[in-house]
This record gives structure tokens, C-alpha cells and sequence, in this order.
């Protein structure tokens, strides 16, 4: 194996131009390949990032029935106690209690509803990222009964800082009016219209007062160690957590539009890597035989000679190899480049809103180590299949015609 | 006449009385606001009221029959116009159910309708919910305004701490002759005025003296306004057993 | 012309690297087309389906409806614009829709619903509204209490088909709007655009519970190309003349979906840039070769006496002569392999679900820019690739280039 790795070394050396664009154009394909699976992957990690990370968070705890009705008496089954084995879980990162109601919120000028949520701003901190959307104000950092409101919703109730308004809601246990005075202490601008349209904030000791549930609660938001893990059904996390009344839930269900986008982004890569095949297996068989015509003559006369077709064959086919190697090389020398360069800046995406999550931090290519084993192993199998073609053709030649035959 | 005593008392503040002790009114203060807070309650009463509605999309005239016990139970029953007629609404404590004889059912008002409109009006189904007093829940003094008119009286109120109100501040104009309220002005706490109340046409009726017709004016929204204009009202007058109960809102005929 | 001929002749003469190179080229051209038309295709049909499933490709409204919607804000001479719209070629169906929120109850439960009135004979031709239901029967075709509503609404009552519950609203006229209905069918949880607490009704049924007489609120407009919906939307609005309409385009209406749509295109356009290079690179090499091995050649050439400039010229020629030739192959390959993709498409591994419809399938699409491309790609390659060598081959001499092998 090794003379005829060396032999096809010196050989491939003999015409550097070819063996360097042939190198070049197979090596982009890879370096193509690897850079659009970064730049998925990176954009959706980018998505899923913000869509978990502004304030969903990576699962979710809640009573059955609670999301469809937001019904105050529908609290997490034994939620204080289940915060807290959250909270000691080794797979979970953080863990908030939240509150969730309807509510109506009146100003001088208007009245609004929105969805109120009672948050633990210490606890908010480590699973959600909304304190920095504020955009006028603090995310409940004062002492004293302050709401946080977003922008839109300031807007159509023509409040600012330190206004007066009034919460109604129902309480739980009967549905009694739970009303309460509060004052703007922040505003939140998310960039996304049903957030800022239809959001409030409380803290979560003083909803719980509001709404009557004592030390109950209605959501845990919580953030695992391995992002990977809100993506895995198999763990018993799930059952766990999700257990009698209760159902734990991870963003692949809470948000199914991102799912889809990363299965139709998986198949995206998965055509692309299809059609960049296509073009490399051009790329190489042509090479190849050019490389095989030009040397004809001495083809012939090594078959003259005596080499066995098989050995010729196995010429042809570790020059092949040869430049799968310094393709895959190159490849992911390039490939490797251009995703460091991209990252520097990133790609700019701000503003755009996708499914209710508006990108706040432009899009980095994603570095997997798939990418840098699975697809060069995959690109010096390919060639090699590919050069049966151009080797089953210098192994059956007939030894007068080739030395005949000039290009 | 508690029914008009339930709609002006309950705009001023929203939340039930508050035993609040820090600010205080003069003693002089504290008279006439105890007047004007008694001047529109009574133990039992029924009124008959007709409300008109104007918004810049359309205009409309109700005439209802009201009831009330207390602070806390109402009934109104809307007479006319034809398409509402025979709706109800009943308020007991801090619950309010609606009759519509179209549908033919009973809703109970959840707290997200609370502060929605009343049958389109500029008051809120909030608004007839809450219970509250001047006296307990606002704090004030006298004070006089760039052109005063010599025959009235101005008073300047502020929400005490605990009492849950939107209000910076209410202004108070009243007759000194005989201690009737004219009107009602609500700011916010930047001073900006929110919305009017001017009383006027004052008779008798039922016994008392008082403004028959309340004008209610948000500046807040343009072209909007709600005229009250009582026709005929009785006070502490014995009123049926099951007047604030379920089972009245479905009836079809008014009891007097 | 001997020039052209002689290029001619050669190009056929030695078929195999013709051939090879040829393939080079018009198999780039092949495979960029397919790329170029399934992305295409695939945006195309996701656009389509899901504008089709209850946006359309473009809406009308009273001017400002779309910003601040309000019960108010109505169109108010509804049979004239119908009749503008008649006459319009580009238009290939509209239908009127009346909206309004109110209150749902049914039993004890009390929960906010959107209501919408629509002409299901209208609807049917425009959109595919009636493939969403997962249970029960449309909205009759005349005006009744039967209604269609969305899972979420049925699941917050526990209503199922058959049962009945009223509906609380604002009358258009100031009177408090209340009426009862009962569930003619209920719509997809996972499969339908009508993801909210949504309550459809006939429009009859609407205008008479909310007393809105003849308006409505929004006419939603299904054009013949849907690729030309900005236009068509525009040239709606000329027709119909009205200062206080507006006409938007879905790219207008439904702007988080557009946004979602361009986020994905332009990863895509990364993609396109990428193959795009590699298939110059692959042409260079392949012309490089071709016309570098044949040095010998022109170095006889030129000992016979040829100028420099034919010789510059008669490679450029093979070069050009090939490539045609190349592209029109791979033009014919494209055509074909696109066709089949548009009628067929890719099967998807799993069906993906976005905004209540459904993929199965990736599809191609054939359209000027799936051939234009990638003939400008190659033939740009090629005629820069081959200027150089070309270059060199003029200007060498003819000793050096006879004793090169």
C-alpha cells in the first residue's frame, strides 16, 4: 500500500497546476459544505438561543389545562416543593417560579389587557434574558410594588416611569377581583410585537399576595446544563417533572415552528450536500482521466511490461485517494477559515421576527466536530467510489491501443 | 337615589374602603364631603335612569330601572331601546352577573371584563363595583382657582396612601348654598385632566334635592361622552325579598 | 471564418477531452439549476400554501385598519369594489371577511374569542379554508347559528361538535351584541392557520350580530401568479381608486412570516454563492488543462506562420464554441431534471408543519433565472479561464513551445 501511496504522490506531483485546482475545486466543495452546515446550524442555534433565552426558557413546568385557560386555581402540583428538587436536579442549570394571569390594566387615560407575569428577579436573572430589553428603568430592582410593562402597552395606556396604574385580575379560589395599585418602574422593548403588546411584570412574592395562591405557583422556566437536553424525549426528566397534574414540557413542543425549522434546515444541508457530491464526483473523474489519457503511453507500457490490470486499477485508484487527501485537507483548511473570518462580525440579522422571537445578536457560524471528521471521511470514501469508474477503465486497457494512442 | 350615589362615589376611587389615618381634612372638609357622600346613598332605593351614549361611531339612549341596597347589592334592568331591552345586570359584593333575554343565559362578569365598558357607556362594570367613600378614601382641603365664583365652593382631594385610585388629585366644585355638588374634575399625577363630571338640574325628587342629570366627559377620548338624567326616583322604601337575586335577572317584567 | 472553422474542427476532433471538459461544464450547469430551482421551488410552494390557508395574497382594508384595527374602521362600499376587482384579470378570487373580538361562555367558562365572518362560497374558491377542519361540518353555506371554531377555543370550553354556547360583543350600532351559536365542526390543532381562539360564522350571520349592515372589514385577494403579489396589489389599489382602501401585499400583512421566508433565503444565497464557485473552479481546471496541453500544437502553429492574434483568437473560439455547445446540454439535462423535481419533488424524510400546513414534499420550480445563472456562471468561467492560456499560447515561441511536452 505504501509504494503505490508514494507513486501516487510523485505522480500527482508531476503535474502540480492540475493537482492543485483539481485539490482546489474538490477542497471548496468540502470547505462549501462545512461552511453552510456551520451557518445553519448556527442560525438556528442562534434562534433557538434567543427564542429559550429572552424568556421562554428551555422547559417549562405547568399544570395540564393551565396554558389553555391561564385559571389562577390551576397551579404546578406541589410547585414549591418541585422548585426546589429543580433546583437540586444535576441536570438543570437554573430554575424560576413564575405566575401567570390574565389581567386588565388601567391607566388615567386607557385600559389594557395583557398577560401578567410574577417573576423572582433574582431567579429571572439566570434563565431568562429579558432585564436587558429594558429599554427605560429597572427590571423590578426597587423596593416597593413596581410593573414592568412593554413598550406597546406603555404606549396605549400613554404611561411612563413612575405613573400610577391599576391591576385587576382574577383570584384564585372563585375567581374573586384581585386588584392592586402599582407604579411603571421599567420598560421593556424585546423587538417583538406580541411581547411589548401584551406583557407585564410583577414580583413574583407580590402576584402570589395578588392572586391569592399563597406559596403556589403556575410556571417553573428552567435551564439545563446541556442545552441538548430539552431536546431529548428520552430522559426521564420529562416523566419526572411532568408527573400526575402536571406536564413538563421542552421548547420543541412549547415552540414546534423551530423544530420544524431545524428539521427542514437538516434537510436543507442534506440536498445541498447531494448536489456539492455531484459537482466533486465531476470534478474528480475528470481529473482523473485527464490525468490517465495524458499518460497513456506509459500505461500502456506498464501493462506491456506485465502489471496485472488489478494493480493498475489500484494505481488509479490511490491517486484518487492521493487527492481525496489533499482535497479534504484543503477543505477544511478553507472551510475552517472562512468560519473563523464570518465570526468575527457575524452575519446580521437584527430586527428580523420568526415565529415571536426577534433576533437581538447577529448569526455565528457553528463550529461541530462533525464537520471536521464526518464529512472529510465522507468526501475520501466518495472519491474513492468515485474513481472505480476511471480505474476499472486503466485496468481493463489494452496494452497496443494505449501505446498507440496519444492525447 | 342611591344609584346616582353609586356611580359618583365609585368613580372616584377604586378600591373598597380603606380605614386610612395618615392625611386629614379639616373638620369643615370633612362635612361637606360626608354631605355629598350621604347626599347620593341611602339604605334601599329605586331610579329610574336614562343614559345616553355618544362616541364619534354612534350615539345611543338607554332607559333602565335601578335598585340598590347598601353599598354593596345593585340591580339595573335596561327598559329600552327594543334590540337591549330586558337585559340585566346584577352586583352583589365584588361579583357581577349580566342577563341577555336573547341568549336566554346568565354570565358572570369575569375580572378581565371588569374594566371594560358598562353597556358602551364611559363607565366601567368596575366602576358600579366598587365601594367607596369620599370621606374614607380622600383627603383635602379648600382651595381657590383663578376665577372663582364667589357662590360655590372648591375643594382639592388627594387619594390617602392605601386607597388604590388612578387619581392625583379631584376637584370638587360645590354650591354653598345649599351644598350641591356642580362638578367634578379627575387629573392624573401630572396634573393633566383626565375627565369631567358636571352636575346639573337640580329638583326634587324621592324626597331630596339633588342634580338630576350627570354629564360624564374622558378627554382622553375625543368625541366620547355619557349623559345620566334621573326621570323618577324612591328612597328607603321597602324593596321585594328577591330583588338582588339570580333569578330576577331572567324575569321579564320590572318590579317596582 | 477559417479562424471559426478551424476551432470548430477541433473541438470535435478530439472528442475525448471535448467530452470531458463538456461535462465539467454542463454538469455544473445541471446541478446549479437544480439548486437554484428546487430553492426556489420550495419557497415558492410554502409562500403559496400558506398564504392560501387564510391570509391571501393580499388584503384590502379601510386605510389604517391593518395598524389599529377597530370595528369601525369598516370598507364601506363593499359591492363596488366587488365589482372592480370582478374586472380585474390579475385577480382570481376575493372574498369578504367581517371581524370582531367578543366573549365566548358556555357553561361556567368565560374566555375571550375572535370572531370572523366569512363567504364560505366565496372562500372556497379562494382559499383552502375547509381542508383545516379536523371535525364536523363547514360553515353552511347561508346564514346561520352553526359556527366552525379553532381547537384552542374548543378545548378552553370543552365544547365539542353539536354543543352550543353564545357569544358577547360590541355592536357596531352601540348595542351589546348577544347571540347563541352551536359548533358545526372544529378546526385542526396542529394542521390549520387558525392557531387563536377563533370562531368562524357566515358573514350574514356577523353583519346581523354585530349590526354592521352591508360592510366589511377586510377583503382578502388571491391573484393568478402569486410571484407578482406586490404588483397585482398595487394595480388593485389603482383600480379600485380609493383613498380610503388600502390594498397590501401578504409580503405587507404577514411581515413576521416574510421576514422568516428572507432569514431563510438569504442562508440559502450563501449556499447558491458557494456552488456557484465551486463550479467556476471546476470549469477553470478542466479549460486550463485542456488548452495548456495543447501548447505543442500552437507552437506548430505558429512555425507555419499563424499570427499571434488568430492563435489567441482560435482558442478563444474552441472555448466559446464548447462551452455553447456544453450549456445547451446542460440546459436541456436542467430542464428536464427541473420539470421532474416541480412535479414530484423531493420527499421529505418527516412532513414539516409551519403555520398550520403542511410539507411533504421539496419542489422545484422552472423559471428564466434557473437557466440564466448558471449559463452566465459557466460562460463567464470558461471565457476568463480561457483568456489566459490563450494569451500565453499567442506569445510563445515556437521553439520553446515544440520542445514542451
Amino acid at each position: 500500500m505504501n509504494f503505490y501511496l508514494k507513486l501516487a504522490w510523485r505522480n500527482s506531483l508531476r503535474n502540480k497546476r492540475r493537482t492543485f485546482l483539481a485539490a482546489l475545486a474538490v477542497g471548496l466543495g468540502l470547505a462549501g459544505l462545512i461552511f453552510t452546515d456551520a451557518i445553519s446550524y448556527g442560525m438556528l442555534d442562534g434562534l433557538i438561543g434567543t427564542a429559550t433565552g429572552t424568556f421562554l426558557g428551555q422547559a417549562q413546568v405547568h399544570r395540564h389545562g393551565f396554558l389553555d385557560t391561564a385559571d389562577a386555581d390551576l397551579q404546578v402540583a406541589g410547585g414549591p416543593a418541585l422548585l426546589r428538587r429543580l433546583e437540586r436536579d444535576p441536570l438543570v442549570s437554573s430554575a424560576a417560579p413564575r405566575t401567570l394571569s390574565f389581567a386588565m390594566i388601567s391607566s388615567p387615560a386607557n385600559a389594557g389587557s395583557a398577560m401578567l407575569y410574577g417573576v423572582d428577579p433574582a431567579a429571572e436573572l439566570r434563565v431568562s434574558r429579558l432585564a436587558r430589553a429594558v429599554s427605560a428603568g429597572t427590571f423590578l430592582a426597587e423596593e416597593g410594588d413596581f410593573i414592568v410593562l412593554g413598550s406597546l402597552l406603555a404606549e396605549t395606556l400613554e404611561v411612563g416611569l413612575g405613573d400610577k396604574i391599576v391591576v385587576t385580575a382574577a383570584a384564585a379560589g372563585g375567581g374573586e377581583l384581585a386588584q392592586a395599585m402599582f407604579r411603571v418602574g421599567g420598560v421593556i422593548k424585546s423587538g417583538s410585537r406580541a411581547m411589548d403588546a401584551n406583557m407585564a411584570f410583577i414580583k413574583f412574592a407580590k402576584a402570589q399576595e395578588l392572586l391569592r395562591l399563597g406559596d403556589g405557583l403556575h410556571e417553573i422556566a428552567v435551564v439545563f446544563r446541556d442545552p441538548g437536553s430539552a431536546e431529548n424525549a428520552a430522559l426521564p426528566f420529562w416523566r419526572d417533572y411532568g408527573a400526575g397534574d402536571n406536564e413538563a414540557r421542552g421548547w420543541p413542543e412549547l415552540i414546534p415552528e423551530l423544530a420544524a425549522a431545524r428539521e427542514m434546515s437538516a434537510f436543507g444541508i442534506f440536498i445541498t450536500a447531494i448536489i456539492l457530491s455531484g459537482i466533486v464526483a465531476l470534478g474528480i473523474t475528470n481529473t482523473l482521466f485527464m490525468s490517465l489519457y495524458e499518460r497513456m503511453f506509459e500505461f500502456g507500457v506498464l501493462r506491456a511490461v506485465g502489471t496485472r490490470p488489478a494493480r493498475m486499477g489500484l494505481m488509479i485508484a490511490s491517486e484518487a485517494a492521493m487527492l481525496g487527501l489533499l482535497s479534504a485537507a484543503a477543505g477544511a483548511a478553507i472551510g475552517w477559515l472562512s468560519c473563523v473570518l464570518v465570526s468575527i462580525k457575524g452575519l446580521d440579522y437584527t430586527g428580523v421576527d420568526f415565529a415571536g422571537v426577534a433576533m437581538v445578536e447577529p448569526i455565528r457560524p457553528m463550529f461541530r466536530p462533525e464537520q471536521y471528521w464526518l464529512y472529510p471521511a465522507a468526501l475520501l470514501l466518495f472519491t474513492l467510489i468515485v474513481s472505480l469508474y476511471p480505474a476499472i477503465y486503466a485496468a481493463r486497457m489494452n496494452p497496443v491501443k494505449a501505446m498507440r494512442k496519444s492525447l | 337615589m342611591g344609584r346616582a350615589g353609586l356611580f359618583f362615589a365609585v368613580l372616584l376611587c377604586l378600591a373598597p374602603a380603606v380605614r386610612a389615618a395618615r392625611q386629614e381634612s379639616s373638620s369643615e372638609v370633612k362635612t361637606l364631603l360626608d354631605k355629598v357622600d350621604r347626599l347620593y346613598r341611602s339604605d334601599r332605593s329605586w331610579a329610574q335612569i336614562q343614559m345616553e351614549v355618544i362616541t364619534p361611531d354612534w350615539r345611543r339612549t338607554l332607559l333602565m330601572d335601578c335598585w340598590t341596597e347598601g353599598l354593596g347589592k345593585t340591580f339595573i334592568r335596561v327598559l329600552s331601546p327594543a334590540r337591549d331591552a330586558g337585559a340585566a345586570t346584577l352586583r352583589n359584593g365584588s361579583e357581577m352577573w349580566n342577563y341577555f333575554p336573547k341568549i336566554n343565559k346568565v354570565m358572570k362578569v369575569p375580572p378581565s371584563m371588569m374594566m371594560g365598558a358598562w353597556m358602551g357607556s364611559d363607565f366601567t362594570n368596575d366602576d358600579l363595583v366598587k365601594e367607596s367613600t369620599l370621606i374614607n378614601d380622600y383627603y383635602g382641603e379648600f382651595f381657590v382657582p383663578a376665577a372663582p365664583d364667589a357662590a360655590l365652593h372648591y375643594l382639592r382631594l388627594k387619594p390617602r396612601q392605601e386607597t388604590i385610585s388612578l387619581w392625583g388629585a379631584i376637584e370638587l366644585v360645590i354650591r354653598r348654598s345649599d351644598l350641591l355638588p356642580v362638578r367634578e374634575d379627575y387629573y392624573d399625577e401630572k396634573g393633566r385632566l383626565q375627565r369631567t363630571m358636571e352636575f346639573t338640574d337640580t329638583a326634587e325628587m324621592g324626597g331630596r334635592t339633588m342634580p338630576r342629570v350627570m354629564k360624564m366627559v374622558p378627554l382622553s377620548k375625543a368625541g366620547h361622552s355619557t349623559v345620566i338624567r334621573y326621570l323618577d326616583a324612591r328612597f328607603d322604601e321597602a324593596l321585594p325579598g328577591d330583588t338582588f337575586t339570580l333569578r330576577n335577572l331572567q324575569r321579564a317584567k320590572t318590579n317596582k | 471564418m477559417i479562424i471559426f472553422r478551424m476551432a470548430l474542427r477541433n473541438v470535435f476532433r478530439n472528442r475525448r477531452r471535448s467530452l470531458l471538459t463538456g461535462l465539467m461544464m454542463a454538469g455544473g450547469f445541471v446541478l446549479f439549476s437544480a439548486t437554484l430551482g428546487i430553492s426556489e421551488g420550495t419557497y415558492g410552494s410554502i409562500i403559496d400554501m400558506f398564504t392560501r390557508s387564510r391570509t391571501g395574497h393580499a388584503q384590502a382594508h379601510a386605510a389604517g385598519y391593518l395598524e389599529r384595527p377597530s370595528l369601525y374602521k369598516a370598507i364601506k362600499d363593499l359591492d363596488r369594489a366587488g365589482r372592480v376587482l370582478d374586472g380585474l384579470p390579475e385577480v382570481e378570487a376575493w372574498a369578504p371577511r367581517v371581524y370582531a373580538p367578543s366573549l365566548a361562555f358556555a357553561g361556567s367558562k368565560t374566555v375571550g374569542a375572535q370572531v370572523m365572518g366569512i363567504d364560505p362560497a366565496r372562500e372556497r374558491k379562494a382559499m383552502r379554508l375547509e381542508g383545516q377542519l379536523a371535525e364536523g361540518a363547514f360553515v353552511p353555506d347561508r346564514s346561520s347559528p352553526g359556527v366552525v371554531i379553532s381547537a384552542r377555543l374548543a378545548s378552553a370550553l370543552a365544547l365539542k361538535t353539536g354543543d352550543e354556547f353564545s357569544l358577547i360583543g360590541q355592536g357596531a350600532d352601540g348595542s351589546i351584541a348577544n347571540d347563541n351559536f352551536r359548533v358545526a365542526g372544529i378546526l385542526s390543532a396542529s394542521g390549520s392557520a387558525f392557531e387563536g381562539p377563533w370562531c368562524l360564522m357566515h358573514i350574514d350571520k356577523a353583519r346581523e350580530f354585530l349590526a354592521l349592515g352591508n360592510r366589511a372589514h377586510e377583503i382578502a385577494l388571491v391573484f393568478t401568479d402569486y410571484r407578482k403579489a406586490r404588483e397585482d396589489a398595487a394595480l388593485a389599489a389603482a383600480a379600485l381608486a380609493d383613498p380610503a382602501l388600502d390594498v397590501q401585499p401578504w409580503q405587507v400583512t404577514e411581515k413576521e412570516f416574510y421576514q422568516a421566508m428572507l432569514l431563510d433565503k438569504k442562508g440559502g444565497d450563501i449556499t447558491n454563492y458557494v456552488i456557484m464557485l465551486i463550479v467556476a473552479i471546476g470549469v477553470l481546471n478542466t479549460v486550463l488543462m485542456s488548452v495548456l496541453e495543447r501548447t505543442r500544437e500552437y507552437g506548430v502553429l505558429k512555425a507555419l506562420g499563424t499570427r499571434p492574434a488568430s492563435v489567441f483568437l482560435l482558442i478563444m473560439a474552441e472555448v466559446f464554441i464548447l462551452t455553447l455547445v456544453s450549456c445547451a446540454a446542460g440546459a436541456l439535462g436542467a430542464l428536464g431534471l427541473n420539470h421532474y423535481l416541480a412535479a414530484h419533488g423531493i420527499p421529505m424524510p418527516t412532513p414539516i408543519s409551519y403555520g398550520g400546513v403542511r410539507f411533504t414534499v421539496m419542489l422545484s420550480a422552472v423559471t428564466a433565472g434557473t437557466f440564466t445563472r448558471p449559463a452566465l456562471t459557466v460562460l463567464a468561467a470558461a471565457l476568463a479561464v480561457g483568456v489566459f492560456p490563450a494569451l500565453k499560447a499567442a506569445r510563445i515561441t515556437p521553439v520553446k513551445a515544440l520542445s514542451s511536452r
